[in-house]
């Protein structure tokens, strides 16, 4: 039996996963109403579910984590008890979050975040730096 | 609800079912919050994957099924066969149709939360507002809609302890292929609501009934139907009320 509050690693790829499917959210929910209006809309929705390999405890968890993670940097950790468990999950889904933002990082612009290799912002059509160029 | 239709919370609880025009009357003795206690032990939720499809399944009913036989005291109601009552027999109970059984549980958790208009924050306690459906001895399952709990507003550590409940669970069979567990939340939602009412209205608590609100704390928090509170708390911590 495993507990996905030890499972560090797993906590790491589910986080990830976690702020990807967030990220495609809005996109998924316009792609939905689409597939209600059409004729193969089973086979659509199939291809645009959320893309998590992992069992449904451990997004739970991370939806936990990162509400941790924000009452820490919001100053109120003086009044919770943080547990080691905890703290390790909240290390594992920080370095998610890292690799998050490094892959998806936000356009100076209007704040919305695009792929690290988008020539455009998808939000404001903003041009952007390309990630490495000179 | 008129203002004299209050929930009696005391005494024997009705549930009272109509099957094919003839009226069922299920007679339990009162439960107690460590009747409930012991139901929510058997309460668990667990998530399957498979393929890209989520498996739901809940032991809800089977804990609710245990606790609704354990406190029947008596049916009225059905006709055995060549004269007399269900009653007349030993095994009464085990007579008793399933899917009677089963209706007759369900019922005892009819109850839910109901949205307020109201989007003041009021300074004297957070209120909720449940309806319930809890029968009489006169046969009649009433909905009870004027259900009103107010609450101190929960502390950063009492909702971390809601939190870190709800983000508990157990993975049988592997990360990937298995099933996610999740232990009932049940007993910390009745925990909580102990510590956070301030008073409740529209529930009569037998000798001690009392007309509009209810502020004797430690009376509601003994007499309170335990699935009530943890509806009330639930909304609490996750409702409208959570987000204000």
């Amino acid at each position: 039996m495993i507990d996905p509050s030890k499972d560090i690693a797993g906590l790491q790829q589910a986080a990830l996963e976690y702020l990807e499917d967030a990220l495609s959210a809005p996109d998924r929910a316009r792609q939905e109403r689409i597939a209600a209006e059409s004729k193969n809309g089973e086979r659509v929705l199939r291809n645009i579910a959320a893309k998590r390999t992992l069992s449904h405890g451990y997004y739970v968890r991370v939806e936990y984590l990162l509400w941790l993670l924000s009452m820490i940097e919001l100053g109120l950790v003086a009044f919770l008890q943080i547990l080691a468990a905890e703290a390790e999950g909240m290390q594992a889904v920080t370095l998610a979050r890292n690799q998050f933002q490094d892959e998806h990082p936000c356009c100076p612009g209007c704040g919305a975040r695009n792929e690290a290799i988008a020539p455009r912002c998808g939000s404001c059509k903003r041009e952007l730096a390309m990630k490495g160029a000179a | 609800m008129s203002q004299e239709q209050v929930l009696q919370l005391t005494g024997e609880r009705y549930i009272n079912l109509e099957k094919k025009g003839a009226k069922i009357s299920f007679v339990l003795s009162q439960i107690t919050q460590a009747d409930w206690t012991e139901a929510f032990r058997q309460m668990r939720m667990e998530v399957e994957r498979q393929g890209q499809d989520e498996i739901h399944r809940n032991d809800y009913e089977a804990a609710s099924l245990a606790l609704f036989e354990k406190k029947l005291q008596r049916v009225e109601g059905y006709k055995a066969k060549g004269g007399g009552s269900l009653m007349d027999f030993p095994n009464w109970k085990a007579l008793i149709p399933l899917p009677d059984k089963s209706a007759a549980a369900t019922l005892l958790h009819s109850v839910g939360a109901v949205r307020l208009e109201d989007d003041e924050i009021d300074p004297a306690g957070t209120s909720i507002a449940l309806e319930a459906f809890w029968g009489t001895k006169e046969g009649e399952m009433l909905k009870f809609s004027g259900l009103t709990h107010r609450f101190n507003p929960p502390d950063l550590k009492q909702y971390q302890r809601f939190k870190r409940a709800v983000s508990e669970s157990r993975v049988v069979g592997g990360s990937r292929t298995g099933k996610t567990i999740f232990a009932g939340r049940h007993a910390l939602l009745a925990e909580l609501y102990d510590e956070l009412v301030i008073a409740v209205s529209g529930y009569s608590f037998g000798a001690q009934a009392s007309e509009g609100e209810c502020a004797d704390v430690e009376l509601i928090k003994a007499q309170m139907d335990a699935i009530h509170k943890v509806v009330a708390a639930r909304e609490l911590l996750t409702g409208d009320a959570a987000a204000a």
